[in-house]
């Protein structure tokens, strides 16, 4: 049974389809990089994985089962989002809003257990946010933010994780922390990854396969060094390119050349 | 709730002694007989007291919700235009002599709130059936501006005997409450808190964003609707019978999330007492103040609201 599946979807907002015949399927937990254009649906494909948003036509299966039929705490149990930013109108701590994964665990009356506390910390601690746990998040810097909102989807122990631009506000030694904890989730507890990034050299060398979007309909799909040619990368995007390997890691590179 | 009603009792009367006396008295069967003072006591103070704890309450809680569900820290029970609907309604009930029948003014003010919150979900809601908070706000502000001016026009046509009686109402009155009517308002309360409290961790989720809400596991749009409806019966309760008593629902939330921070499973309770109190508080203030003659309680809120949310503002440094 595959983890996910896509079959001829379709959305719009309005009367402009917003995405278009998409079909595709991941059979075991891979980490798989959404790129495309601004306005190619990348985000919109997210929202309809994790059911906040409804295709027009077409279904969404998850574990076989279509996401229309799934209740609200059992997808979110399974799909966690880390969005680009969060309000933060009110002050709660950093730890708070990590605890709010486990909202799905648990009744809506009862308090957090230990389990759930060990969990969240764990989460905390994969993503180097123990040292602000106690700080209110409205006073946190950007890129700190981002870490406490990854924290909260880790907590809440998914099997898909979804990442919508979510490394843009880390500094270097986070973000290299961060794939590297996405490989070794990936690898250890067959979690299944799909990120939506601009870029395309960091898609190359951290996910297993490609997904390009154009104009809401699938462009490419594959891996890497099948997606990232010359000639799509020109159709695409409308840019000239050199394509090489990356001399550290054999990934496939892609230069702009301007 | 009720032994903090009972703590303000014992702190706000004139011969703590005597009160003691009378209240154990009372609670242990040897009644003394009903002496002057008891009279006082029990049919005017402690009815007064117990109800300005329910509508202290009520309107704090009020605050917390809407605050939260439309993600507006300005916002407060009133932001709806439900006081506004409520009052058109009580002083359609004193022009029209209803205060003659049992719970004539507030049922009628009750149905003007209640009208007005449909008015408001229709306005806003419009036809796709989605609930956004912007479109939800601004609803409340035209439908509340129009009540405005409904009564404006009311009040310049009816008589001086029945505008003085309007007027005191408008700027909030404690003093018409029966304990009849007291047993209703605290029983619809009760249950309110009640709901509310089972939607606090909701809230909490809510006040992330409604998209993070719903990854998260929450059925936004039925637990949206669930608690504007219990927020805006529990501020019709209120406004119906006690008028329209201004910045507590502001005012109490921002306290108690300075205190003990945002999570509702301690705003909502905390908010809730600390509201109940601040209200007995503050009654006792507007009827002592200039006594024999009493002020309308709003006009102490009022009065003790605004500094401090210029505190609060500049404290904050933002808008």
């Amino acid at each position: 049974m595959s983890i996910l599946c896509t079959q001829n979807l379709s959305f719009r907002y309005t009367d402009k389809p917003v995405l278009e015949d998409i079909s595709f399927g991941l059979d075991r937990a891979e980490i798989v990089a959404v790129i495309g254009p601004n306005g190619s649906g990348k985000t919109t494909l997210l929202k309809l994985i994790n059911a906040t948003l409804f295709p027009f036509s077409g279904r969404v299966l998850i574990e076989g089962k279509d996401t229309r039929q799934w209740t609200r705490r059992e997808i979110a149990r399974t799909v966690a989002i880390v969005p680009q930013e969060s309000p933060a109108i009110f002050p709660f701590f950093a730890e708070e809003i990590v605890m709010m994964g486990r909202f799905p665990y648990r009744g809506s009356l009862a308090f957090e257990t230990r389990a759930d506390y060990r969990i969240a910390r764990e989460a905390m601690a994969q993503t180097d946010c123990l040292s602000f746990a106690q700080r209110r998040f409205n006073e946190l810097s950007a890129g700190e933010r981002q870490r406490v909102l990854i924290a909260r989807a880790l907590a809440q122990e998914p099997k898909i994780l979804l990442l919508d631009e979510s490394t843009v506000f880390l500094d270097l030694k986070h973000q290299a922390q961060f794939l590297s904890l996405l490989r070794q989730l990936n690898r250890d507890r067959h979690l299944t990854v799909i990120f939506v990034t601009h870029d395309v050299n960091l898609a190359s060398q951290n996910a297993d396969q490609l997904l390009l979007l154009y104009k809401g309909e699938k462009y490419a799909i594959g891996t890497p060094a099948d997606v990232l040619t010359a000639r799509n990368m020109k159709e695409v995007y409308d840019v000239d390119v050199g394509i090489d390997l990356n001399p550290h890691d054999g990934s496939t590179r892609v230069t702009l050349l301007t | 709730m009720l032994c903090f009603a009972a703590l303000c009792l014992g702190a706000i009367h004139i011969a703590p002694a005597d009160v003691a006396r009378a209240v154990f008295g009372t609670i242990f069967g040897n009644v003394s007989g009903t002496s002057e003072e008891e009279l006082i006591l029990f049919s005017v103070r402690l009815p007064r007291i117990l109800f300005a704890g329910i509508v202290g309450a009520s309107l704090s809680l009020g605050g917390v919700v809407f605050q939260a569900l439309l993600r507006n820290p300005l916002a407060d029970p009133y932001v709806l235009g439900i006081s506004g609907g409520s009052a058109l309604g009580a002083i359609v009930g004193i022009v029209v002599g209803a205060s003659s029948f049992y719970l004539g003014v507030p049922f009628l003010a009750f149905c003007g709130a209640l009208a007005t919150v449909f008015l408001v979900f229709v306005v806003a809601g419009g036809s796709r059936g989605v609930l956004l908070d912007n479109s939800l706000l601004l609803a409340g502000v035209v439908v509340n501006a129009f009540f405005s001016a409904a009564i404006l026009f009311a009040l310049s046509i009816v008589n001086s005997m029945e505008l003085h009686s309007i007027s005191f109402w408008l700027m909030g009155d404690l003093s018409r409450a029966s304990l009849k009517e007291i047993f209703g308002a605290a029983l619809c309360c009760a249950a309110c808190f009640v709901l509310l409290y089972a939607q606090a961790r909701k809230l909490n989720l809510i006040v992330q964003g409604e998209e993070t809400a719903l990854q998260l596991g929450v059925n936004v749009l039925a637990t949206k609707y669930l608690l504007l409806l219990v927020t805006s019966l529990i501020t019709a309760v209120a406004v119906s019978f006690a008028g329209i008593i201004g910045f507590i629902g502001i005012m109490v939330p921002h306290m108690m999330r300075l205190v003990f921070g945002s999570d509702h499973r301690l705003l909502l309770p905390s908010a809730a007492l600390f509201g109940a109190s601040f209200l007995v508080v503050a009654d006792t203030l507007a009827r002592t103040v200039l006594s024999p003659a009493e002020l309308p309680v709003g006009v102490i809120t009022a009065l003790c609201g605004a500094p401090y949310f210029i505190f609060l503002m500049r404290r904050k440094g933002r808008g």
